[in-house]
């Protein structure tokens, strides 16, 4: 491309400099000036860059380049120092011919070593001019030492002296020394800085070991990015590159655990089941509620989010305190998590290949008990209450515990299949000087534990940037997911992932129901116990329920550098999503048969079809199609500037936003189609009376401008502002617009002189402290500023079903948003040489006027359905920190390790509480999410113990048993004494959270030639569970229900000191109480990724860059488990979480 | 300026004009709730106010009472009420949502632009409502707090308890004000809304109620009764005109909707698809429902309380009664009411089926009292439809009234009148009249007789319609129960040493009489339905405590006396 031309007229070079420095750093060697050598990627006279520069210094100049490459310059500060007053015409040049231009008639020198430029000295021949000094000659030479290349550059000073010299363009040096005992100092920007004592010796050669912390690392934030070095709020990001090889149907799965301050957790295991995200301490009312998602600077939600493969993503960035999510205004509230997806690199097209499969397996199934305890059990519950039980229809005879001993059916057992995960993405980059390009696919196949779920992911995108002209550039964004998910339609499911009443009947269904009996070659299902069949669902003959969502988004952008002021750049962005979502239920009768009965008392089930009783299961019959369409835009404006005077380095952004949703959905069902396998609505049934319709529309719009300012000096003192200035439709035209700022401030100590001379162990030091100020949105959706009816179904009268209107929410004019506000404090630090990196973080946050309906402090004889009120107030508070600990002991060998911290907790300061309530029932004061229930005592295993207790005693009403639970008498209705009855008022808070305050993860890792090992465990601990038993202990339909296997060991006469009670559902056995509460704290290998990269020779007869195999392991096992019986993460009776095996190939062309 | 830039100045000016065109500020952020319906719009238009009417019916009218008889000797159940394990918290029953939405009706229905005569119909309507919500409140917990207009947040929302006797009063007056507004009856595309006649014998129900020792337990109030009869009287009185009358057969009365069903005073309707309850699978065996089970399960002494054809009890040793083959010569009531073992029951339109309850006999649970009950259920649904059943609930029969005032008019000592109202009754259910005309009722009853005679008639006729534990509570009639436990029959299949197959392949040929050798093959065993406690109703169930949860919100609530920290006295 041809390059525009300077306007004549302009001095082609002004270079003013200062020498008189200069010489005395010159050390007195010789050299050439090397030439850019190609490493992986191009050469300096590859990379065209765009630089202007008036009176500026030199470190503006590389700070330019560096910006517009993917270069980094590495330089001893004292050699540029003297280069501050230095012109350059805008013009498009190489790298190669801009350092050229600039560095003619300098000493200074440079070299290409992979991404770094290092400038160095071009030294002298004057050695022999200067008067020989008495003492030791050391030479020697120093090399790179992942490369294992000569360094030029380098710095040797002899400690405690000014004495020094460089390395020349071999990496060779000489030094006279005065004394032999000398020590030498190695430096070299972007190494880690090395003394060497000379113990007598005269050759000293060194390795120096490149400063992994990733000195130039990028952090994306709200409307911007800045780098590592200068973040000064509660920011934690992560490059997706470290997750690409984790198979999951949803990015959120792998990024559980990775970053403090980032909850995540996934409660079940079927592919594509959305997780819970959350970011700290939640500190409003309700379940909590997910941070705000955007990608590529569009405002999206969980769902888009969650479509995202780890391969298309560059960089996720969780924006945790108020200061960085202010930004975002009144829907930053919850946290902000920003992700950024990959762009093309200049260069020729590389292309990148991962392939997966894996076989999964529940973690954890719970146990239930066999036919034969289950029958025992059910026994000896029916002999404690039923005098009469040997006529007890469900009391079992000897001969058929005889049978359930040998006899049995187990549903988990016979339809629990192992999962299967298959993903495959591609992706290529490449680019040219003008252009460059990105462009992925993936799909993602994952099937369920049993048959007829299977969830599938296609994501496509394409990313095109060109630079028009010197000042304008484009750039267009277009991507696009498919999710394709099957299941079994189960109605009462309410089309939950978690299925857990359809996975409960598959769970706890008794073992002594065959599901099954083949009579002359053909399988029938039966119907003798319970009227339904899990079989007949899970192998697909009652129908499914299949969804497909489509989604588009397209970001056009161009950018434009105002040629007439300098620094600034105006952008516009214009982005475009759509939604599709098409869902189609069919559900079918089906037949049962009802088989003979066997055993003395009809319990067990004969092999003689009685076909006069074959019956039809309908949980309805219908095929049903739905479909909804969500479109939406958000355009922005953006004035960016951004330019250094001298030490003051100021950035600012300036936005406009606007945006406007509009869903509309409809749907349709059909009753009685012709034959289950013409599934189509049109041949339902002809009878109008049958159809069903009905459809909504919605729409949102929302107008925003926002701002930030960020300035600092020298690289040591950092200030930052921001704001957002807010309009929500969720407010009244009168009280509709709000303003959020924030500020911060940070100190980089390790740049101020006294620290950088005297303390060597801490390369990097700084502190920050931010406030922000964030709001949150009413929920819901619905205007709640004016009062309106709604829509409902009627009575019938006699011309069929009416219309009804029902009253919607009583209005409150004065809504307005949640203010929250955010302190953060941080401490940011690098040690020894750079391999230990810290990062802490302390908040405290005040959210008030928080939203919610008063239906506790207002009497409940008003009647109104109360609309949310903004009153409440709580606070939250808690630390992170982030621990990592990387070093290359050598070219072949490299560990890392990090740790990261978490924790948070809240308290209700004021929240909607009844007033005329007992001391123990109040919660101001406390945190959310505490577990309210009775304290056990023990089981009643003795008659003594049942006559200890006063006459007239109650368990919640009941009468007192042998076999059941007792519990503490606290206090009665009215009085603070014990009253002889079990109740309500007896219940306290018996644990403190039900939601971790505290999360942590371990990452380890090591390399070794090309073998990689990489090991993350995950814990969350401190809170409880408690245990779900209700309904799923003993029978109370005959042998439809099984129970968990912990119930085996239950009170009986024989057995007084059982662990667990007589019956679930007997006094207060299956309440919640200190009995049935579990300590959910786990450590669980979360992920281990085992990879080993074929050897360069190998592949570079194929011409391959790079070929990797790899094993990749999730939640392998638990550590810590206190509970055993079921998964820690999961429920007992929803769907499990997974266990993965995977084993894959990283291709990279 | 080359040509380059200029294409780049024309590409933004392009993209900002373009983006101009998209930009519409004023509309951004005005969007409307499109599913909202203004609440302006409701009170000009009688279609959405009639709407908003029809929503408060569908909220608030009753449905089948599935399972309410197990509070009483019908069947068995009724759980912690039956057995005294009652909390503070358990009987939480609160609709003070619905009264604000009939109180927003009632004080806003005149700020549109409805007619005078739109808005009759619709107040109408709205006070038999409340009036419904009230007593349903007051018959729980006594007097409750009055609200009778639509509170604001500014209004002093602590309010406390308005006597018993206030609540009563309002309850009437609103009756009355219905009564006043409401027409006879209403054309066949809107049968089913409550008629000025639907009122009178509400304001019947509610004073016979009142009359009663649950609010009265010594019966030292004075006029209640007379009360209570003259509104009766009056019910009755103008049913009748408006056409009101017994069905001729008491078993079909349920399968006849609309204004067809003379009988329907007060009905709840049904319709598949559209509105539809589950009261059928409930009910029925679980071989011939699904979803549901085990409701209404007649107890031994609901079967025993029905006289036989000839009216006379079945204690009576000239009743005819033959105890090996209870199902003889029953009252045609009997029928209609009890399917027991070796019933022809043609479930699910299974022609010829026959009904068994013995042990073993089903494959699916069975019945715990030996018996099932068939009122209301209608046998051709399918098991599938039970659960989407559309019979209509009747909540007062036009039987009721006449059984109302039948009671009521004993009570102020006209006991003819009394005789009349029961023989009405019996006649149409098909008993023998008798040659003393009596229908088999004991001539020259003292009040006290005839008190139990028409709570007998009562239970019998109103079985299963939640009738009985209304009365049962009413007359405060649970002490004769308690530390009792109520019976059913266990059946053993004995013929054919207990072979299932074999007898019924017998039964199949015809080679088994049952009405003549029932014991042959069956030992029915009387069982305990009560089997880990005896019944203990306490008295302060009469008057329910009201749940920690609203006295938790308004210091100004008191509690029922009677309960921890009751100082509400129920009764005045």
């Amino acid at each position: 491309m041809k390059l525009c031309l300077p306007k004549p007229g302009w001095p082609k070079l002004i270079f003013l400099m200062r020498v008189s420095l200069l010489n005395l750093i010159i050390a007195l060697c010789t050299m050439q000036v090397l030439m850019a050598r190609h490493a992986a990627g191009q050469g300096l006279d590859d990379i065209n860059v765009t630089v202007e520069l008036k009176n500026e210094d030199i470190k503006t100049l590389f700070r330019k380049i560096e910006k517009q490459s993917r270069l980094r310059f590495a330089y001893d500060p004292t050699l540029v120092r003297p280069y501050t007053d230095i012109s350059l015409p805008r013009e498009t040049r190489s790298i190669k011919a801009t350092l050229d231009l600039v560095l003619e008639g300098t000493p200074l020198r440079y070299r290409q070593v992979d991404n770094s430029v290092i400038i160095y000295i071009e030294l002298g021949e004057k050695i022999s001019d200067v008067e020989p000094i008495q003492g030791v000659l050391v030479t020697g030479t120093v090399k790179e030492a992942s490369t294992q290349e000569l360094l030029p550059g380098v710095n040797i000073i002899q400690k405690g002296t000014t004495q020094g010299t460089t390395t020349d363009a071999d990496g060779k040096y000489s030094l006279l020394v005065a004394e032999d005992d000398a020590i030498l100092v190695f430096s070299f920007i972007g190494y880690i800085t090395q003394e060497v004592a000379l113990n007598g010796r005269s050759v000293i050669d060194v390795v120096l070991t490149p400063d992994i912390k990733t000195l130039e690392e990028v952090v994306v934030v709200g409307y911007g990015s800045t780098r590592k070095e200068n973040v000064l709020q509660g920011v934690s990001s992560i490059k997706a590159e470290k997750v690409a090889e984790i198979p999951a149907a949803n990015l959120a799965q792998t990024l559980a655990g990775r970053m403090p301050g980032l909850f995540i957790t996934q409660s079940g295991g079927k592919p594509g089941r959305a997780s819970v995200i959350r970011v700290r301490a939640y500190d409003g009312f309700g379940s909590s509620q997910p941070p705000l998602f955007v990608i590529d600077g569009v405002i999206v939600d969980q769902f888009a989010f969650d479509a995202l493969d780890a391969t298309e993503v560059d960089n996720v960035s969780v924006l945790k305190d108020g200061a960085s999510s202010a930004i975002y205004g009144v829907r930053g509230a919850n946290g902000v998590i920003v992700v950024t997806t990959k762009r093309g690199k200049k260069g020729p097209p590389q292309i990148n290949y991962i392939s997966s499969y894996s076989i999964d397996e529940a973690t954890k199934v719970p146990e239930t008990l066999s036919a034969y305890d289950e029958a025992v059990f059910i026994n000896d519950y029916l002999k404690q209450t039923d005098p009469n039980y040997q006529n007890n229809a469900a009391f079992f005879a000897d001969d058929e515990l005889e049978y359930w001993k040998t006899n049995e059916t187990s549903l988990i057992d016979k339809y629990f299949i192992r999962p299967t995960q298959l993903r495959n993405t591609l992706n290529i980059s490449g680019g040219g000087d003008r252009i460059n390009y990105f462009v992925s696919a993936s799909h993602y196949k994952g099937t369920g534990s049993f048959n007829n779920v299977e969830y599938q992911k296609f994501n496509f995108r394409s990313k095109v940037e060109a630079q028009i002209t010197d000042d304008l550039s484009v750039s267009v964004n277009l991507s696009s997911d498919v999710r394709n998910d099957e299941k079994p339609f189960w109605r009462w499911d309410a089309d939950s992932d978690d299925f857990t009443d359809f996975y409960n009947g598959l769970l706890t269904r008794g073992k002594m129901a065959p599901d099954y009996i083949n009579v002359d070659g053909k399988d029938y299902p039966v119907g003798n116990l319970m009227k339904w069949h899990p079989g007949e669902v899970v192998n697909g003959n009652t129908g499914y329920n299949r969804k497909k969502w489509t989604d588009y988004q397209a970001i056009f952008e161009v950018a434009y550098n105002v040629p007439f002021v300098k620094g600034m750049e105006l952008r516009a962005k214009y982005a475009k999503y759509s939604r599709h979502d098409f869902r189609k239920e069919l559900n079918l009768p089906y037949k049962l048969y009802t088989f003979n009965t066997l055993g003395s008392k009809n319990h067990i089930v004969g092999d003689q079809i009685d076909f006069s009783r074959t019956f039809e299961r309908n949980d309805g019959n219908w095929a049903k199609a739905s479909y909804s369409s969500n479109d939406f835009y958000q355009l922005n404006f953006f004035v960016n500037y951004d330019r250094s005077f001298g030490q003051h380095n100021v950035s600012a952004v300036a936005v406009y936003e606007q945006s406007e949703t509009h869903n509309h959905n409809f749907s349709a069902r059909n009753q009685f189609i012709l034959s289950p396998a013409l599934d189509q609505l049109s041949l339902g049934s002809s009878d109008s009376k049958n159809d069903f319709t009905t459809g909504e529309e919605f729409e949102d719009g929302r107008l925003s401008a926002l701002g930030r300012v960020s300035y600092n000096y020298a690289n040591q003192y950092f200030l930052e502002a921001a704001f957002r200035y807010e309009g929500s439709r969720y407010f009244i035209p009168s009280n509709r617009y709000a303003f959020f700022p924030s500020i911060s401030a940070g100190w980089r100590i390790s740049e101020a002189g006294f620290f950088k001379d005297n303390i060597k162990f801490i390369n990097d030091l700084k502190i920050r402290g931010s406030l922000g100020f964030t709001g949150e949105e009413p929920g819901g959706g619905q205007i709640q500023w004016s009062q309106s009816f709604r829509k409902a179904t009627g009575a019938v009268f006699g011309g069929g079903t009416t219309d009804g209107i029902t009253v919607g929410t009583l209005p409150n004019p004065d809504i307005t948003w949640a203010k929250k506000r955010s302190f953060d404090l941080g401490l940011d630090a690098a040690l020894l040489n750079n391999r230990l990196t810290l990062s802490v973080d302390v908040f405290k946050n005040r959210r008030k006027d928080i939203l919610g309906a008063r239906t506790q402090s207002i009497p409940s004889t008003f009647g109104a359905s109360l609309p949310a009120v903004n009153y409440g107030i709580v606070e939250s508070e808690g630390i992170e920190f982030d621990l990592g600990y990387r070093t290359r002991p050598s070219k072949e060998v490299s560990f890392f390790s990090s740790f990261n911290f978490g924790y948070a907790t809240n308290k209700q300061v004021l929240i909607d509480q009844a007033s005329n309530i007992r001391p123990y029932q109040n919660q101001i004061g406390y945190n959310t999410g505490r577990i309210f229930g009775l304290i056990a005592t023990d089981i009643i295993r003795t008659q003594a113990d049942l006559d200890k207790l006063p006459s007239g005693y109650t368990i919640n009403g009941a009468t007192p048993r042998l076999g059941m639970l007792n519990f503490k008498d606290i206090r009665g209705a009215t009085s603070d004494e014990p009253d002889g009855k079990i109740d309500g008022n007896d219940q306290e808070f018996i644990a403190k959270y039900s939601f971790p305050p505290i999360t942590y993860g371990l990452t380890v890792g090591a390399t070794w030639r090309g073998l990689s090992v990489d090991v993350f465990f995950q814990g969350l601990s401190k809170f409880y569970k408690a245990r779900d038993v209700r309904g799923h202990s003993a029978q109370e339909r005959e042998q439809e229900a099984g129970s968990f296997a912990f119930w085996k060991d239950h009170w009986s006469p024989e057995n007084p000191n059982a662990k667990y009670p007589i019956y679930a559902n007997l006094g207060g056995n299956s309440a919640v109480s200190t009995f049935w509460l579990d300590n959910a704290s786990f450590i669980r290998l979360k992920n281990l990724n085992i990879g080993y990269a074929l050897p360069d020779k190998l592949i570079q007869k194929i011409k391959f860059q790079g070929v990797k195999l790899f094993f990749n392991g999730s939640n392998l096992f638990l550590l810590k488990d206190k509970i055993k019986w079921y998964d820690p993460e999961g429920n007992i009776k929803a769907y499990p979480i997974n266990r993965s095996y995977t084993i894959g190939l990283n291709v990279t062309l | 300026m080359n040509v380059t830039k200029y294409k780049a100045v024309a590409l933004i000016s392009l993209v900002l004009l373009g983006t101009a065109a998209i930009i519409s500020c004023e509309d951004l952020l005005d969007k409307d709730d499109l599913t909202a319906i203004p609440e302006v719009a409701v009170w000009n238009d009688v279609n959405l106010a009639t709407a908003y009417l029809n929503k408060l019916y569908a909220d608030i009218m009753p449905g089948w009472p599935v399972n309410a008889s197990g509070e009483s000797d019908e069947t068995w159940g009724g759980g912690n009420v039956m057995y005294g394990q009652l909390t503070a918290n358990s009987i939480d029953y609160w609709p003070y949502n619905n009264i604000r939405s009939i109180n927003l009706l009632l004080s806003d229905v005149g700020k549109g632009s409805l007619t005078t005569a739109e808005q009759d119909l619709l107040k109408g309507q709205a006070l038999f409502l409340r009036a419904w919500q009230y007593f349903q409140l007051v018959s729980r917990y006594g007097g409750v707090p009055l609200i009778l207009s639509p509170q604001a947040l500014t209004d002093d929302l602590e309010v406390s308890r308005n006597k018993t006797s206030e609540c009563i009063a309002q309850i009437i007056k609103d009756l009355d004000d219905a009564a006043a507004l409401l027409p006879d009856s209403w054309g066949s595309e809107n049968a089913g809304r409550i008629t000025m006649g639907a009122a009178l014998a509400f304001k019947g129900r509610v004073l016979l109620h009142y009359a009663s020792e649950q609010f009265d337990p010594n019966q030292s109030a004075s006029g209640r009764w007379q009360n209570a009869y003259d509104a009766n009287k009056a019910a009755k009185d103008a049913l009748t005109a408006a056409g009101k009358s017994l069905m001729p057969d008491f078993k079909t009365l349920w399968f006849i909707e609309g204004n067809a069903n003379t009988e329907a005073v007060l009905v709840t309707r049904y319709i598949n698809p559209g509105r539809t309850h589950n009261r059928d699978a409930c009910v029925r065996p679980l071989d011939e429902a699904q979803n549901c089970t085990g409701a209404d399960q007649p107890s031994l002494a609901m079967v025993e309380a029905f006289p036989m054809k000839n009216g006379l009890p079945i204690t009576d040793p000239a009743s005819g009664y033959d105890p090996d083959a209870y199902w003889l010569n029953r009252d045609p009531r009997f029928d209609a009411t009890i399917a027991y073992n070796g019933n022809l029951w043609q479930l699910s339109g299974k022609s010829g089926r026959t009904q068994w309850t013995f042990l073993g006999s089903q494959q699916t649970g069975g019945t715990g009292t030996g018996f099932y009950c068939r009122k209301g259920i209608n046998e051709s649904y399918k098991p599938n439809e039970t659960e989407i059943s559309g019979t209509d609930w009747i909540e007062i029969r036009f039987a009721e009234v006449l059984l109302n005032l039948a009671e009521a008019a004993n009570e102020i000592g006209n006991i003819t009148e009394a005789y009349d109202e029961l023989k009405a009754i019996r006649q149409r259910a098909g008993i023998d009249v008798g040659g003393n005309g009596l229908y088999g009722l004991k001539a020259g009853m003292a009040k006290a007789e005839m008190r139990d005679a028409v709570l007998l008639e009562r239970r019998i006729e109103l079985a299963f319609e939640s009738k009985r534990p209304q009365d049962m509570r009413r007359r405060r009639l649970y002490n004769a129960l308690n530390g009792t436990k109520r019976k059913g029959y266990t059946v053993h299949l004995v013929g054919f040493g207990g072979d299932k197959t074999q007898f019924l392949d017998a039964y199949e040929a015809g080679s088994v009489n049952l009405n003549t050798s029932y014991t042959t093959y069956f030992n029915d065993v009387i069982t305990d339905l009560d089997v880990l406690n005896a019944i203990n109703y306490r008295p302060e169930y009469y008057f329910y405590a009201i749940p920690a949860t609203h006295l938790e919100k308004n210091k100004n609530l008191a509690q029922t006396s009677g309960w921890d920290g009751g100082t509400f006295d129920p009764l005045q």
